[in-house]
């Protein structure tokens, strides 16, 4: 499999009046062609910003990618110029967000939406993109589409707009589908058939797709690796397996254990990760989580601990990362 | 985040109850002054204004009602300041006279008709239903006429003095305040310390004046400076149609109204300093209002 | 008398609150000066249960199946169509407002979003401290304090925070402020509306304990609703489901995990995604077709017959009643084992 895009040592940093806000502060991952990769964290670890910054979305000011690069298709979409990077934004890499009410124009037609991009991105004729959108909308499982098209955002459910942005999403034929918090959104019925479709569609049009959320549960089922993020920096990565399997890094230990789950026994006490998320304008010297972190030792204080591999192919950002795998291997057995 | 901006936050930040230790006030003046300059200017012109119009007889070198022939269009310099009007009284001794017709009527109007409004429009809103229906119609009705008509109406009933011009002009501007701050309330009733409040047990006295009207601040205050403006030129309109302030007493509008506008030409001072006073007075305020609004909004605390 | 009334509250059961009936019908007007009524969004449509002194009853369901608006018709937030809501048997939808703010000293909230929950021109201690001044509950400048801090330092914030705006804390220690708001004025009684659904799940395990170890500490009866399945069976005693304003099942927190008996209740259960990507892969899924109706419309017989596999001709004439199917397991499904005979 060929790599579809590399971001390479991301650094986008907000500088309010305040501060220096750090939001992504070295960040590297690649997405290979076809692959869903997952980017799972907590609010203001910077996992959106990263995705903003590949699509140069990042509202500047008071935000500025300030260093690295992103590589997509053998070009750094940081050295494009305005003109060309509208051409790869929703052509080639589109997006989904997480409200699809607000993320559509409320005055606009389906119909007005979904061939707007195919009308500009493939020069197609009226009719050419009317045709073209029935068929996405029932590629997406709208029901009745051509009835459908004619309506507003607000005659559709949440669920239903939310295939509708990833009609919209797929309309160019893109390689890269950014999803950001797709399904944060929608009730639990509906979040399962959101995903199907998305992976489905994924598999059937080589697709990459970048899954970008909060919630664990969510993309342990459909990403073929997954980064953990924690406080502008990727902390963990690794196969789904590898990460909810075999955590190697504290907070990724945390978060697992800090969420009831149905398929095992109930326990007395939920296990939380005391503490707060740190300030991004102030981080502590050395590891950002280690005001929060049970295995803290001595050196945590005084490093970054750089992100290394600790089996093929899993990578972990902490001193102590293979006593955690070696626990976590005994543990499984 | 919050934990470590906030601690800086709060030992720097204004108290805005409770009192404040005697030294403490300078300093919060000066770190007004050092963050919000404009906002400063703004108040120390305010300021000078008021000093000017309390201390107008000390302040004025005629008496601002005196006719001298001698000095009919006299222009700006060594005689008179400011010039003469077309009946040689000083422009300078009857600016500041005006002073205090002019901010009387301008502050005391804009004030009280912004509250009444403000009051009116949130109440309205947090009864909501019936209530808030007819007062929406109720306000609906007095929008339908022109403010400045509003107020010549009341005018004509009350009769011509100073303190009716105030209440003419109050009760002209309070259906409009309560039109935009409903608007404002409408929000903040979706919100759910609204609800919280309610589920406590709090009075309907207590939901609208500790947790709606304080969150509707910063749009009073925009309000307040709009208001102000236009109220010291209705005041002169009022004057000047000779249902207002009687035309011997200075005001800023009257000034600009009367003689100004005919004899523009022949003694463009008798426009230009009345003008130029409303002009600085607005964006004194504006600017004021402004610092105001960031100052008083906690969650601006510690970035201004 | 039905089947609920007879058997949800049995004799010798310490009953706290006790909901019959219940129904919240929002009126949808047109017109611009005379306003007609078209229609009614039956947001809650006969519904029924009791909550036991010291127990935590989870109200479970998707968006807009009415489980807010249950929780606020208990409170009298909002004040219900029809029905009837006894608190400690005192029924408090025939109370005048004077009579319900008296109330409120024993029946609080907590509310989902922290943001918003919070008046931002208020300090957390001033917020905190508001029900003590309302109910009449601080006899004294100093007593008032000292409770503020007690509070503040009840649910894990320092004393010194109290100064401090709502905007200066995160969203866990804002919604520790609304807990610590809660509790001012000693409650027996708090409804949680969705408390931890709008925090990070690393913070979500913190509030949940803490409502635990309160609740243990002041012997508080909760109704917690929320829609994640999983927070629920943590902190529940027994369990309700809402669909579309009817409760669809009651069981206590075992039986409705183990052996869900309406077929919406299964599929709810099979769609919660599990983080862990082999046990998640090998879970059937029962996929539930097209969207929830609207409460505007909402279908003949049984609510959920238009989404049901098991649904027959019956399920769309007969509107099924919650019954008692096995020992307090009650289920409103004709095809449930156990109903008996529509």
């Amino acid at each position: 499999m060929a790599t579809l895009l590399e971001v390479k040592d991301l650094r986008t940093h907000f500088f309010t009046r305040e501060g220096v806000v750090k939001a992504v502060d070295g960040v590297s991952y690649a997405i290979e062609e076809g692959e869903t990769l997952g980017l799972v964290g907590e609010s203001g670890c910077g996992k959106s910003v990263s995705a903003l910054s590949i699509m140069r979305l990042v509202p500047d000011p008071p935000g500025k990618t300030v260093g690295g690069e992103i590589i997509f298709d053998g070009q750094d979409l940081l050295k494009l110029p305005d003109s060309e990077i509208r051409r790869v934004r929703g052509k080639q890499i589109a997006m989904v967000y997480q409200e699809p009410m607000t993320s559509l124009n409320p005055v606009l037609t389906i119909e007005r939406q979904l061939t707007e991009s195919l009308e500009l991105h493939l020069a197609m004729s009226k009719t050419e993109a009317r045709r073209e959108a029935v068929r996405r909308l029932e590629q997406v499982g709208i029901p009745d589409p051509e009835r459908r098209l004619k309506q507003y955002p607000h005659q559709f459910s949440g669920g239903m707009l939310q295939r509708v942005m990833i009609a919209i999403a797929l309309s160019c034929n893109p390689k890269l589908i950014i999803a950001d918090e797709p399904t944060t959104a929608l009730d639990v019925t509906i979040q399962a058939q959101i995903l199907d479709l998305m992976k489905n569609l994924s598999r059937e049009y080589g697709v990459s797709l970048l899954i970008i959320t909060h919630n664990l549960g969510v993309v342990a089922r459909y990403a073929d690796r997954v980064n953990i993020m924690y406080a502008g920096k990727v902390i963990e990565r690794g196969t789904a397996r590898d990460i909810y399997r075999h955590p190697s890094h504290p907070y990724t230990l945390g978060l697992l254990n800090s969420v009831p789950r149905l398929d095992l026994p109930r326990t007395e006490k939920l296990d939380p990760i005391e503490g707060q998320p740190p300030d991004l304008m102030h981080l502590p010297a050395g590891c950002a989580f280690r005001e929060r972190c049970r295995f803290a030792i001595a050196r945590c204080a005084q490093e970054i601990p750089p992100l290394r591999p600790v089996s093929a192919g899993h990578l972990s950002a902490c001193f102590v990362a293979e006593t955690l795998l070696s626990r976590a291997k005994e543990h499984a057995a | 985040m919050a934990e470590q901006s906030g601690s800086i936050a709060v030992s720097s930040g204004v108290p805005i109850r409770g009192l404040m230790p005697g030294g403490a006030i300078w300093k919060h003046i000066s770190r007004f002054a050092r963050r919000k300059p404009l906002g400063a200017f703004g108040a120390v012109i305010a300021l000078i204004l008021i000093i000017v119009a309390v201390f107008a007889p000390f302040i004025a070198t005629h008496d601002p009602a005196a006719t001298n022939g001698a000095l009919v269009y006299a222009p700006p310099g060594s005689q008179l300041l400011l010039g003469g009007d077309q009946l040689g009284r000083d422009v300078f001794s009857r600016l500041v006279y005006g002073a205090r017709v002019s901010l009387y009527a301008g502050l005391l109007s804009a004030f009280i008709g912004a509250s009444i409004g403000m009051v009116v429009g949130v109440a309205s809103v947090h009864f909501g239903g019936k209530t808030d229906l007819i007062v929406q119609r109720i306000i609906d009705t007095m929008m339908a006429f022109p403010p400045l008509i509003l107020a010549i109406t009341i005018m004509a009933a009350l009769g011509a003095s100073l303190n009716n011009v105030v209440i003419a002009l109050t009760i002209a501007y309070i259906p409009s305040a309560a039109r935009v701050l409903r608007s404002q309330a409408l929000a903040i009733k979706e919100m759910d310390y609204i609800l919280a409040a309610r589920a406590i047990g709090a009075s309907h006295g207590r939901i609208i004046f500790r947790c709606m009207i304080p969150n509707c601040l910063a749009l009073y205050i925009v309000l307040v400076s709009v208001f102000l403006g236009t109220a010291i030129v209705a005041e002169a309109t009022l004057s000047f149609l000779g249902i207002g302030v009687p035309p011997d007493v200075p005001s800023w509008g009257g000034m600009l109204n009367g003689a100004a506008q005919t004899y523009v030409h022949l003694a463009p001072w008798l426009g230009v300093f009345p003008g130029l006073a409303i002009a600085i007075v607005v964006f004194a305020w504006n600017l004021l209002g402004d610092a105001l609004r960031d100052v008083l909004d906690p969650r601006l605390r510690g970035t201004w | 008398m039905t089947a609920v009334e007879r058997t949800q509250r049995e004799p010798g059961d310490d009953v706290l609150i006790e909901v019959k009936h219940l129904k919240m019908y929002f009126p949808v007007t047109s017109g611009v000066l005379v306003q007609r009524t078209v229609g009614y969004i039956k947001a809650v449509d006969d519904v029924s249960f009791v909550v036991r002194r010291g127990e935590t009853l989870g109200l479970v369901g998707e968006s807009g199946c009415g489980k807010t608006t249950t929780g606020r018709c208990v409170l009298q937030l909002y004040r219900p169509t029809a029905g009837s809501v006894l608190f400690d048997g005192e029924d408090l939808c025939s109370m005048n407002g004077r009579e319900l703010r008296g109330m409120r000293r024993y029946m609080q909230v907590i509310f989902q979003d922290p943001y918003s929950s919070l008046n931002p021109r208020m300090t957390a201690g001033d917020i905190v401290g508001e029900p003590l001044l309302v109910q009449g509950l601080a006899t004294d400048r100093r007593a008032y304090r000292e409770r503020v801090a007690e509070l503040l330092s009840l649910v894990g914030l320092r004393t010194s925070m109290a100064d401090r705006f709502p905007h200066e804390f995160s969203g866990g220690q804002r919604q520790r402020i609304g807990v610590a708001r809660a509790l001012a004025v000693n409650p027996q009684f708090i409804v949680c509306d969705e408390p931890v659904s709008a925090l990070d799940v690393s913070i979500q395990a913190q509030i949940v304990n803490l409502l635990e170890e309160l609740q243990e500490k002041f012997d508080l009866t909760y109704l917690f609703i929320a829609h994640d399945l999983s927070v629920v069976r943590h902190i529940s005693d027994r369990v309700a489901v809402m669909y579309l304003g009817h409760i669809v099942e009651i069981a206590g927190r075992n039986a409705i995990y183990a052996t869900p008996l309406h077929p919406y209740t299964k599929a709810l259960l099979s769609a919660v995604p599990i983080p862990d990507p082999v046990i998640d892969t090998q879970r059937e899924r029962i996929p539930l077709a097209g969207e929830v109706p609207s409460p505007l419309n909402p279908p003949s017989g049984c609510v959920f017959h238009p989404r049901c596999w098991m649904a027959t001709a019956e399920c769309q004439q007969v509107i099924p009643e919650l019954r008692e199917v096995q020992t307090g397991h009650f289920v409103a499904c004709i095809h449930a084992p156990g109903y008996g005979s529509p």
